[in-house]
């Protein structure tokens, strides 16, 4: 399985470590809408050397439930909540990459493999019909 | 402004976690010499990341984390300086500024509403942290409800030290003999009109028993003293509404109505009211016991803090009203001598019974009868007993009191009336039977 930003996960010993089986319906935050290629990158790392030893960093960041991530929103410093402008979710398989179980069991590192549309892939939440 | 002189190195702290991780690091928990520090990544200019570093409680992030405390309080409520830091891309501090807490910029605050369910997986740090925690705080929640009760010894003697058999047999098997009748006498009181079914009575008060008892939470030798709390965490378990206030609320009315400092007026018709006579004994009898010893005294306050009272009766009468000695029985009331009167019952073909008194006959009346207990009776007081039971049950008479008495499962049951009550006696023994039957099931 090839993922993506493959060569830099490489550099990091164990990384990923683990990933959970099966289905999971997983949410995003995304910093603007519609949905581009931007949406789905590790937006810390472009521009941010000091991460790329931290494994995490080189997948994009879920939590396990819409209440946990307009939770984790809510926790956000005001400069960066608004930033983001939506949620997107997705259920992802075993098929799609690794989904990586974190330390707080409510959050997701989704390393996804190399080939997987993620624009296809995610869909915007209305959060107003949830 | 970049500063290639080092001001400030983050390498010198312990990372435990990040607490909130979004593609980067956005909330972090540091530690230094024992002290708990948070980096909180409030904004990304071009080249920098500017972060806000508080020293905080370790208390504070317990309550963040179990959702007691919101970030934005957290930080806004912190006391102590914070630092502001502004960090470049490569990790390099670049600038570091004083700030006071509850002047921070708005823009850097989280909103009101910012409370986390944070879920610790068998690999966070925060696992063991969060439940060393709730039950070092279960421990300082209890305390702080807590009334001691002190034992001391009158005689110098031995100074003001207490012998471990004394405070065994003396205070601390009659505490525990007089609450746990009280507990139940109370229970029965409280429930008897809302749920008839005695069996289930019995089975819910057995099942809630170990979680009415009072926590020890406090300690101290010499003069024995000891701080009990009512566990208010453990009773969450109890569904029934009803039932779980009343299980909040009875250790303290124990405190309140059975180590009572003076016994008012309004306590012993309380206690009159409310308990009947056998139950009375079960509950005061071991107390009076403690508090009627000349060689101690038993003393009780309401929290660490306040002062002790001694818990004397000092009017006897008193004593007397809510334990009436059987003396006091035969002063009272016509001297009564009971007798078992034995009927014989006719019945003539056509069905029509005529019941005789046998008098004047050798068997005309005894001191004891012999009758059996069997299911039928237990079925008659409400206790569903599920096999099939025949015991035998011994009534007899001397003078004045009435002895009921039953072996089974070579123990001795017995039930004692100064009065001609024998269906209460059959009632009450019937009970004591089935309560054992129902302990010895579970």
């Amino acid at each position: 399985m090839t993922l993506k930003f493959q060569e830099n996960i490489d550099k990091i010993e164990g990384c990923p470590a683990k990933s959970e089986n099966g289905d999971k319906t997983l949410y995003r935050f995304i910093l603007s809408v519609p949905l581009d290629s931007d949406s789905f990158k590790p937006h810390s790392l472009i521009h941010k050397p000091k991460f790329d030893n931290i494994c995490i960093a080189w997948g994009l960041s879920t939590y396990d439930s819409l209440k946990s991530a307009q939770e984790a929103l809510q926790n956000l410093p005001k400069k960066t909540r608004e930033k983001f402008t939506a949620i997107a979710v997705s259920e992802i398989t075993d098929d799609d990459g690794i989904k990586y179980p974190t330390k707080n069991k409510r959050h997701y590192t989704f390393f996804p493999k190399k080939e997987v549309n993620l624009l296809t892939k995610f869909a915007l939440v209305n959060q107003d019909e949830e | 402004m970049k500063n290639n002189k080092k001001i400030f190195d983050l390498n010198q702290f312990e990372k435990i976690e990040d607490i909130i991780f979004i593609d980067e690091p956005i909330l972090t928990h540091y530690k230094r010499n024992d002290k708990h520090f948070l980096l909180y990544l409030v904004d990304t200019l071009e080249n920098s990341d500017n972060y806000l570093m508080l020293e905080v409680e370790e208390s504070s992030i317990y309550n963040y984390l179990t959702k007691n405390l919101s970030l934005r309080k957290l930080i806004l409520q912190n006391k102590n300086i914070g630092y502001f830091l502004e960090q470049d891309f490569e990790g390099n501090i670049l600038n570091l500024d004083i700030i006071q807490t509850d002047l921070i910029d708005n823009n850097y605050l989280p909103l009101e509403d910012s409370f986390l369910e944070y879920r610790p997986s068998e690999n966070s740090y925060y696992l063991d942290f969060i439940r060393n925690y709730e039950s070092t705080s279960y421990l300082t929640s209890l305390r702080q409800e807590a009334f001691y009760v002190k034992f001391a010894p009158i005689n110098a003697k031995y100074s003001d030290t207490i012998g471990l058999n004394e405070l065994a047999t003396d205070l601390l098997s009659n505490l525990s003999k007089s609450f746990k009748n009280f507990l139940k006498a109370d229970f029965f009181v409280a429930f008897k009109e809302l749920k008839t079914d005695n069996s289930k009575l019995h089975k819910i008060f057995n099942r809630i028993l170990p979680d009415l008892d009072f926590r020890m939470v406090d300690l101290k030798y010499g003069s024995f003293e000891v701080g009990l709390a009512v566990d208010k965490v453990m009773k969450g378990a109890i569904e029934d509404r009803e039932i779980k206030d009343w299980a909040l609320g009875v250790g303290y009315k124990y405190k309140d109505i059975v180590l009572d400092a003076d016994y008012d007026e309004e306590t012993v018709n309380l206690i009159l009211n409310e308990y009947d006579e056998e139950d009375r004994k079960k509950i005061f009898n071991p107390i009076f016991k403690i508090t009627q010893n000349p060689n101690y005294s038993l003393q009780i306050k309401d929290s660490k803090k306040a002062k002790y009272s001694t818990i004397r009766v000092k009017n006897k009468s008193v004593i007397e009203k809510i334990i009436p000695p059987t003396n006091l029985v035969v002063k009272l009331e016509d001297r009564k001598d009971y007798e078992i009167v034995q009927f014989t019952t006719l019945v003539d073909k056509n069905s029509i019974s005529q019941t005789v008194k046998i008098e004047n006959t050798l068997f005309n009346s005894t001191d004891n009868t012999d009758v059996l207990l069997t299911n039928k009776e237990f079925e008659k007081y409400g206790y569903d007993v599920k096999f099939e039971i025949s015991i035998p049950l011994n009534i007899r008479a001397v003078k004045d009191t009435i002895y009921l008495t039953a072996k089974y499962d070579d123990l001795e049951f017995e039930v004692v009336y100064h009065s001609d009550k024998i269906a209460e006696g059959m009632e009450k023994i019937t009970s004591n039977i089935f309560e054992y039957i129902l302990n010895k099931s579970e």
